[in-house]
């Protein structure tokens, strides 16, 4: 099959001129000069390292950058061979850059990434953020030898990471998928991600890229459609995550509203698959695990009450459309100033629980939903960051699991408000 | 006074009423009666159909998301807006019907005054529908303003919010009433200057009494979203 209505003319001229290739690694990109070229020598050291004798290609999938982020991807230059330990190459290494089709935002950059490595036939492929301060070239190898040979198809990131890092993640993202699908895909939203050609052509033939998924969604669907679909799951631990500093324009409601309104949405879609699925089982796991320090992370806990308890005085009545009247009156119960603060597990996963099914019966208009539940979240997390204020990295660890096990418990209260909405 | 004079001054006339009584009954008090019969029959017909269409286009669901099921508990209406819409175009076909059946008894004033709202009909029903959109647009503004001013963490999130829906409300309502022809210039004129009084009041309010707010809005406007707020935490 060929992807000319999702690739630029001038890439599918280069493709046809490239052939066949075995390896594709993706970047997306957009203004990231700062940190492309460290991205792009690790990933082409990790190739020429772990994948010399086989064709590979590292695409640039841009979003019309003005930093000179695509310059930079053609000119870097890898370093010396022999300091690098690395042996010269059998089989050639291509370097291509190429804007992208459809709606700005990762998720059109990774489709073309995907079209790519299905257009060029390639068996293994991985996507790393342009981003990244802290990839090595041996993160080549955790994300593709699992699929090139153990015959995963798809291959998550394992990060160690600072507590607090990564909130949305640890209380819905994670949580929920474990309980919905059964895997525990820990960093179902990482960002850098391994996978089989296979599985790059059936993103490529999605019909989703007019949702969220074009935008922050991307991750949990690449993540969810795995799962969903019964392909080979696994994840590689890839050591410490640091990022360039953040973009300033990527707020909370825009990420919070895509990622979970994109996991909503996949629930409706998969619900034959998740309703029989009891409890949840470990997926297979490459790489050594080791410690790292963590960048620490500061949390402005009374922002964060100050704003669930404005949410409680302010949307009440909006809060009534998507939960039960229970849950409201806890959260009425939990917003009362005055006493120390607490937003219970259950009571967390309850309301997730129970907006799902009104997002699932379109009960309010799905944006105002989502957005709804910011105050929520805000108060779950400032619960979250209190109780475990002096707990180690362990110790929270063990605090996720419980609400995990939470999300599973919980997860026929699931089912029963699901089905209420149909009656 | 003899018996002739019964005859024509009395019984004749009584006569000639009684006849034209019946006539008047027979035929168009009839008429009437045989309109409001088949209306009333047109009207239930037309209810049952018009809740059988909305339910198997899952209207309540709709007007659920759109928070109308919402506002009309508010405003004391319990009935599933389906079964509220069906009773109003239940009650609307029975006006009509009404309306031809005092029509059928050929009463000429009555006629007239018949002819005359049959007139302005459409443009009431064009200026309720103009209400009822502005009032539908409203209640989206309403909560789409509350939701972006909570998460923004803007204190009286509700004020804005009330606000917005009700410039839009009387938006609404001054187009309606100009499509009736109601006070056309006072209405133009009324809401002109009361949508300039509250820009002018607000912007001098804004301007001379609020400075230093006006520097923290902005500031907040123009700093990076979220993050100096909640700290360094990163969501995903």
């Amino acid at each position: 099959m060929r992807y000319d209505a999702i690739l630029l003319p001038e890439l599918v001229e280069q493709l046809d001129r490239l052939g066949r290739a075995d390896i594709v690694v993706g970047i997306p990109s957009y203004n990231n000069a700062r940190t492309i070229g460290h991205v792009v020598r690790a990933v082409s050291a990790g190739l020429a390292k772990y994948y010399p004798d086989r064709p590979c290609v590292i695409v640039n999938s841009d979003g019309g950058s003005t930093d000179g982020t695509r310059d930079l991807v053609l000119s870097t230059d890898m370093g010396e061979h022999r300091t690098m330990l690395l042996e010269q190459r059998t089989q050639p290494m291509h370097r291509l850059t190429t804007g992208y089709r459809g709606a700005a935002g990762k998720g059109s950059a990774l489709r073309a990434i995907f079209a790519v490595a299905a257009q060029v036939g390639a068996s293994a492929c991985a996507v790393v953020d342009s981003d990244l301060r802290s990839i090595s070239p041996e993160w080549m190898e955790l994300l593709l030898e699992p699929v090139v040979r153990h015959g995963m198809d798809f291959v998550a990131p394992l990060y160690a990471r600072h507590k607090y890092d990564g909130t949305i993640t640890n209380s819905i993202v994670y949580p929920l998928t474990r309980a919905l699908y059964g895997h525990r895909v820990r960093q179902p939203i990482g960002g850098d991600f391994g996978f089989s050609g296979a599985l790059a052509a059936v993103y490529a033939e999605s019909d989703a890229w007019e949702t969220d998924v074009a935008r922050y969604g991307i991750d949990v669907w690449m993540t969810t459609r795995a799962l969903a679909g019964r392909f080979k799951v696994a994840q590689a631990y890839l050591g410490a995550k640091i990022h360039d500093t953040k973009d300033p324009g990527s707020d909370l409601t825009a990420m919070f509203t895509q990622v979970v309104g994109t996991v909503f949405e996949l629930m409706g879609l998969h619900r034959d698959v998740w309703r029989g699925v009891q409890g949840s089982a470990e997926v297979p796991t490459f790489g050594f695990r080791y410690t790292v320090g963590v960048e620490p992370v500061n949390v402005n806990v009374e922002r964060m009450v100050t704003m669930f308890r404005q949410g409680a005085a302010d949307l009440m009545p909006v809060w009534r459309q998507m939960l039960s009247e229970e849950t409201c009156a806890a959260l009425a119960r939990a917003a009362q100033p005055g006493s120390r603060f607490d937003f219970p597990a259950e009571l967390w996963v309850r309301a997730v629980y129970e907006a799902a099914a009104s997002h699932g019966r379109g009960a309010l208009p799905r944006p105002h939903l989502l957005r709804a539940l910011i105050p929520l979240y805000l108060g779950r997390t400032a619960a979250f960051v209190t109780h475990t204020a002096t707990a180690t990295a362990e110790e929270v660890e063990a605090e996720i699991e419980r609400l995990c096990a939470t999300y599973e418990s919980l997860k026929p209260y699931l089912i029963e408000r699901w089905d209420a909405r149909r009656s | 006074m003899d018996a002739t004079f019964w005859q024509t001054a009395i019984l004749e006339p009584l006569r000639r009423f009684v006849d034209q009584a019946l006539t008047f009954l027979l035929n168009n008090l009839l008429a009437m009666l045989v309109v409001l019969s088949a209306g009333v029959l047109v009207a239930y017909a037309v209810g049952f159909l018009t809740r059988l269409v909305l339910r198997a286009v899952r209207f309540d669901a709709f007007c659920e998301r759109l928070g109308v099921t919402t506002a009309l508990r508010a405003a004391g209406i319990a009935r599933a807006p389906s079964v509220a819409t069906a009773r109003l175009a239940r009650w609307l076909v029975a006006f009509v019907f009404l309306m031809f059946a005092l029509a059928a008894l050929n009463v000429t004033p009555m006629t007239d005054m018949i002819s005359r709202l049959f007139l302005l009909l459409p443009q009431v029903i064009a200026a309720l529908v103009i209400l009822l959109i502005g009032y539908l647009v409203s209640a989206f503004l309403h909560r789409a303003t509350l939701l972006a001013a909570v998460n923004a963490g803007v204190p009286r999130a509700r004020l804005m919010a009330s606000t917005a829906q009700a410039l839009v409300l009387l938006f609404s309502v001054a187009v309606a009433l100009e499509q009736v022809g109601i006070g056309r210039n006072i209405v133009l004129a009324t809401f002109s200057i009361a949508f300039g009084s509250v820009g002018l009041a607000a912007a001098l309010a804004f301007g001379y009494a609020s400075r230093d707010l006006a520097r923290t809005v902005l500031e907040r406007q123009l700093a990076p979203a979220d993050r100096t707020d909640l700290g360094e935490i990163s969501h995903l």
